[in-house]
């Protein structure tokens, strides 16, 4: 992946875990990763077009989606969940939105130009995500709900 | 050949004890390897074909309700793996550290999967005589002697050797190996202990296959046919300056590798090579061209590349792939500043001078693309004209380097130019044919 792309991903995935959750994050070690891996069991997906084609992919247990959701869901003094319900899916959906949107708008700002997607949330077991030649980065965030990857693939189109 | 007979002292000898098949001979053939370490203050060895690599561990995630020697599980790239604590395991005392230190450990390789280890310090490759390893001894015994496959000595040291997978793996109730069979069951590289090691199997290729492996496991380096003609003559050099001596720590592995790296290796390609790369690479005046650089480290390499088709084709429109695997030298890599010292005469028309040192013009660094990528992972390339890869090969596994030879071949021409490390070979690779050769080698695809 082009190393220009990579600051703002980790950059806004910190940003905004630490805003919306109000908790300190910390990153790990980013990686590279060959292009099957599995899902950790919930994953917001969102594409990625225009100067390049990818995706970023939000991927986390069930039990840090239900603790992340029920904390952002606090901070605006809703009820706390304790099932992956509707208003739970629908708060990790726009989880990936932010941290993706905030991404792309640095990255507009450098002069790199991409259209997003809507978000999609796929939840399930065993679950292994596949794109064909394109090696995805990964940069796992590390909170108190628990662990946060996210996973980037874009290749410049030729 | 006369040359390695002469100064080659023991190679010659063991030759000899093998050809009189004389069992009780005195062997110094070395056909064990072991990674040895610290645990307690006392000195341990495991096989060394059951290391995967040598870790430093930091952030370990903490498991609950596991045994006491779990120190937790940790993110190997992607693969999480569970590490213990051998000195806890052991009840042997460990040094204190402070929460944020790296710890030293061992990737092991089980027949279940993989497995890290920590342990007080990892101390270097020794490589020793199967047959001179002994059984264990209680008096030893600050382990359980269970899993002690046997205890060596080694440079007036005394080494005990764990049995990795009777510690750690889940069949811990059969009876211990002996040490007979532990060597056997190691297979690999200690043929040329056994009754039915063949004569042709010339010691100085085991002396070859003996780096080799040490090198794999300390820095990753492959030997296949494609450097195979230089470790060879570099193995016969290093038994001359070393009196015989293996390579046993990742200092000396360097110290090995170091004639491997080519000329201008992190840095501007300097005279000589730019006018030999200039010379043989194709001219397109008005055309376009593209480039692909994978290991491109700093970005010394790829600037040099963008400067040489640059310089041949004022016209062109120039495209380079550059890609690295190391994150913190790819990424300073777009943004490039050098004193103007370090930038030889050529270049001179294509830099700028900027607030921190020159960097090149806008026109040079639109021309590369800087990604962050790692070659064993990826599977498609760009298309390209010219492909630089010096000294990258041969840090990829066999399998790998094959794979990505055959896709080369594959989605190139016979047009296209390729530059390898001035001591790979790609002809002895098969599929592609040396097409000048003057201060750098180009080839091409058959």
């Amino acid at each position: 992946m082009r190393v220009e792309y990579i600051n703002p991903f980790v950059e806004s995935a910190h940003n905004v875990l630490t805003e919306v959750l109000q908790v300190e994050v910390q990153r790990g070690e980013l990686f590279l990763k060959s292009t099957a891996s599995p899902v950790l069991g919930v994953a917001a997906i969102i594409g990625l077009a225009g100067d390049v084609e990818g995706r970023v992919l939000l991927d986390m247990s069930r039990d840090t989606a239900i603790q992340v959701a029920t904390a952002m869901l606090k901070s605006m003094d809703m009820d706390a969940i304790t099932e992956l319900n509707e208003m739970g899916r629908a708060t990790i959906t726009e989880l990936a939105n932010m941290i993706t949107g905030q991404a792309v708008t640095k990255l507009h700002d450098l002069g790199f130009k991409f259209d997003l997607t809507p978000p999609a949330l796929v939840t399930g077991d065993n679950m292994e995500i596949s794109n064909t030649n394109v090696e995805a980065l990964i940069v796992p965030m590390e909170m108190p709900q628990g662990r946060i990857e996210i996973n980037v693939a874009i290749r410049e189109r030729g | 050949m006369a040359d390695s007979v002469g100064t080659a002292g023991t190679v010659t000898r063991s030759l000899f004890a093998s050809q009189i098949e004389d069992d009780s001979a005195e062997r110094e053939e070395i056909d064990f390897k072991m990674v040895t370490f610290s645990l307690g203050g006392k000195d341990y060895g495991v096989d060394i074909m059951r290391v995967k690599e040598i870790a430093k561990f930091e952030q370990f995630t903490y498991v609950p309700n596991t045994q006491p020697f779990v120190s937790g599980v940790y993110n190997l790239r992607g693969d999480i793996i569970s590490v213990i604590d051998l000195r806890v395991m052991f009840n042997l005392p460990a040094s204190q550290r402070s929460a944020g230190d790296t710890q030293d450990g061992l990737i092991i390789r089980l027949d279940t999967g993989l497995i890290g280890v920590i342990v007080d310090s990892i101390d270097k490759v020794v490589g020793i005589a199967s047959d001179t390893i002994q059984p264990p001894h209680p008096i030893f015994a600050d382990i359980n002697i269970r899993y002690i496959s046997g205890v060596v000595e080694h440079d007036s040291k005394l080494y005990i050797i764990l049995d990795s997978e009777r510690i750690l793996g889940e069949s811990a109730d059969e009876p211990p190996t002996s040490t007979g069979e532990m060597i056997r069951e190691t297979g690999g590289l200690t043929t040329a202990g056994a009754p039915t090691a063949p004569l042709e199997k010339m010691p100085a290729n085991d002396q070859v296959a003996n780096i080799a492996q040490t090198l794999s496991t300390l820095t990753g380096f492959t030997v296949t046919d494609l450097n195979r003609r230089w470790v060879e003559r570099r193995v016969e050099e290093w038994q001359r300056e070393r009196a015989g001596n293996p390579v046993t720590n990742e200092v000396e592995a360097e110290e090995f590798l170091r004639p491997f790296y080519s000329v201008d290796t992190g840095r501007f390609w300097q005279g000589g090579l730019m006018e030999g790369v200039m010379a043989a690479l194709p001219r397109n005046e008005s055309g376009n061209i593209a480039a692909w650089n994978p290991g491109s480290g700093k970005g010394f390499e790829s600037y040099s590349l963008a400067v040489a088709l640059k310089r041949n084709n004022p016209e062109a429109r120039i495209k380079v792939w550059a890609s690295d695997s190391d994150l913190i030298s790819v990424s300073t890599a777009p943004n490039l500043s050098v004193d103007e010292r370090a930038i030889p005469d050529g270049y001179k028309e294509f830099v700028v001078e900027g607030t921190n040192g020159y960097t090149f013009s806008e026109e040079i660094r639109k021309a590369i693309l800087f990604e962050f990528s790692d070659l064993a992972n990826t599977s498609n390339f760009p298309p390209s004209d010219v492909i630089v890869m010096r000294d990258v090969l041969s840090f990829l596994s066999e399998g790998d380097q094959a794979r990505i030879l055959r896709t080369i071949g594959e989605q190139s021409g016979p047009q296209a130019r390729i530059v390898v490390g001035d001591n790979e070979d790609l002809t002895a690779m098969g599929g592609f044919t040396l097409v000048s050769e003057g201060s750098v080698r180009v080839y091409a695809p058959e």
